[in-house]
């Protein structure tokens, strides 16, 4: 089963990602942790975010400049992943320090690479 | 006194991994989601001072701006909660910190908020000046409780409704130390030359062996620590971290002297009294102290020597503290409570209460560090039924 991934700030506007095998996806727990000193484990969930690392790959011209456009004005995005018809939807922001994508894919000189650190923000 | 919590809100104190929720509301609003670190902050019984909070706040969309565009904003109700997400009726709320909002400093993207309690109003308003003295009573003596809901209501500004609907003072709670008071007759004059009223109530809770703290409601809370109250909360080597023992024997008075009628024209104390507590002072030699305050004293000898007795009986063995960190076990503890402690390795049993007299609540860690003050509590007689059914004492 393929796994599709767009990324825009609405449905219309999206661009589609092509990733590599590095791509990593998950949550983060905020959460405080206190070990008695019987050994009784504390453990205080407060929230979690999602959190996307998305080794995208030979993105066309256009759609990198929409994306490191999107990062440079902090624009609230959604990151759609569908598979076998079915879409989830996540509130991401882009939350690079750098231009996310900004490597030319080998020979083209029109395609570019690099890796979009995505955030959710609830 | 407790929290006021549902039984299943305590269990979930005490539970491994509890629903725990944080809340921050600001002029009544919930700010929660923008909190980026949350505050840690100390109440004591140790001595009356206002208690503060700071409060770091996303505001990298500029939303929080208006605190210093429009300062008038700056006026604002705090309160910082910790709650328990029950499955089916949502999550039950206990306020740790109510407050106002006295400061706000920008840097960068975020707005820090530092809160401060009710008793800071104490510090801005006076009781009296030396031209003109203000004395309560005007002549003889009047009930210690009496003079302090004086300067409460009238010099301090809170809220003189005399019962539970009581916004400002938790009027339960005063009617059971107003109460102490009045069935022994404790009499005081004082004076004022111009003192803050958190000096006046600081010197009067000093002189009446009394505490004066702000509740996590908010509300301003008079006690005098007496016998242990219910010893329903057992904190053990399961619940806490980190345990400190600490035993001083600076804090001893075997012999303690109580000046009263003072005469301010001549500066002069007229009478004395003295408590001894003689097998101490064979034990441990003269630890002695002496209690007198030009602000406020007792009018006659009985009054005088209750509050010597008082302190004897509480401070001629060197006081034992306990400093115990645990998470959120027991949260609807407030400073006053008693509660009981147990360790196999220095042999604390659980027979004894101790008193909460400080309590550190650091909320970004969802930790609770609470001192525990075994001079704060008469303890009564407890029956070992344990010790009683050893061989060695019945055959």
């Amino acid at each position: 089963m393929s796994l599709k991934f767009e990324l825009g700030p609405t449905s219309a506007t999206a661009v589609e990602l092509t990733l590599g095998w590095s791509s990593r996806f998950g949550e983060k727990q905020i959460k405080s942790e206190h070990r008695a000193k019987a050994g009784n484990l504390y453990r205080y969930v407060w929230g979690a975010y999602e959190r996307f690392s998305l080794q995208a790959e030979d993105i066309p011209g256009s759609a990198a400049a929409l994306v490191n456009s999107w990062w440079g004005t902090a624009t609230p995005l959604l990151l759609f992943v569908t598979s076998g018809g079915v879409t989830a939807t996540h509130s991401v922001y882009i939350v690079n320090d750098e231009t996310p994508l900004r490597q030319y894919v080998k020979p083209s000189a029109t395609r570019l690479k690099g890796t979009i650190e995505l955030e959710g923000y609830l | 006194m407790a929290n006021d919590v549902s039984s299943w809100f305590v269990d979930q104190s005490f539970a491994l991994r509890p629903p725990a929720r944080r809340r921050f509301l600001l002029a009544g609003s919930d700010h929660t989601a923008r909190v980026t670190r949350w505050p840690r902050f100390v109440r004591t019984a140790n001595e009356l001072k206002s208690v503060e909070a700071t409060v770091r706040l996303a505001n990298d969309d500029g939303a929080l701006n208006n605190f210093w565009t429009t300062a008038i904003t700056m006026v604002a109700s705090a309160e910082l909660a910790v709650g328990f997400t029950h499955p089916n009726s949502g999550t039950e709320w206990m306020p740790l910190y109510t407050g106002e909002l006295k400061t706000v400093a920008y840097s960068a993207t975020e707005c820090e908020v530092r809160l401060r309690d009710r008793l800071w109003a104490f510090t801005e308003r006076t009781v009296g000046d030396t031209d003109n003295p203000v004395e309560i009573p005007t002549s003889g003596g009047q009930l210690v409780s009496d003079v302090a809901w004086t300067l409460c209501t009238c010099y301090g500004g809170l809220s003189a409704v005399a019962s539970t609907s009581n916004p400002d003072i938790d009027y339960e709670a005063f009617g059971a130390w107003a109460a102490a008071f009045s069935s022994d007759t404790i009499l005081i004059h004082t004076r004022y030359t111009g003192e803050r009223v958190s000096e006046a109530l600081q010197a009067l809770a000093q002189m009446a062996d009394s505490a004066v703290v702000v509740e996590g409601d908010g509300r301003l809370r008079f006690m005098r620590f007496e016998e242990a109250s219910s010893l329903d909360t057992t904190l053990s080597d399961e619940h806490y971290a980190a345990m400190v023992i600490d035993v001083d024997t600076t804090r001893m008075v075997n012999r303690q002297k109580v000046s009263f009628n003072y005469a301010p024209k001549s500066d002069y104390w007229l009478d004395t009294v003295t408590s001894v507590r003689s097998l101490s002072v064979e034990s441990f030699g003269v630890h002695e102290a002496l209690a007198r305050d030009e602000s406020v004293w007792y009018v006659d000898s009985p009054a005088a020597i209750n509050l010597a007795t008082r302190r004897t009986l509480l401070l001629n063995d060197p006081p034992s503290r306990f400093q115990v960190e645990t998470g959120l076990a027991a949260a609807h503890l407030q400073i006053g409570d008693t509660v009981r402690l147990h360790n196999s390795f220095y042999n604390i049993t659980s027979a004894q209460g101790w008193r909460l007299v400080e309590f550190e609540c650091d909320l970004d860690g969802g930790r609770l560090t609470r001192e525990l003050d075994g001079a704060a509590v008469m303890n009564g007689f407890y029956l070992d039924v344990s010790f009683l059914d050893g061989d060695d004492v019945l055959l």
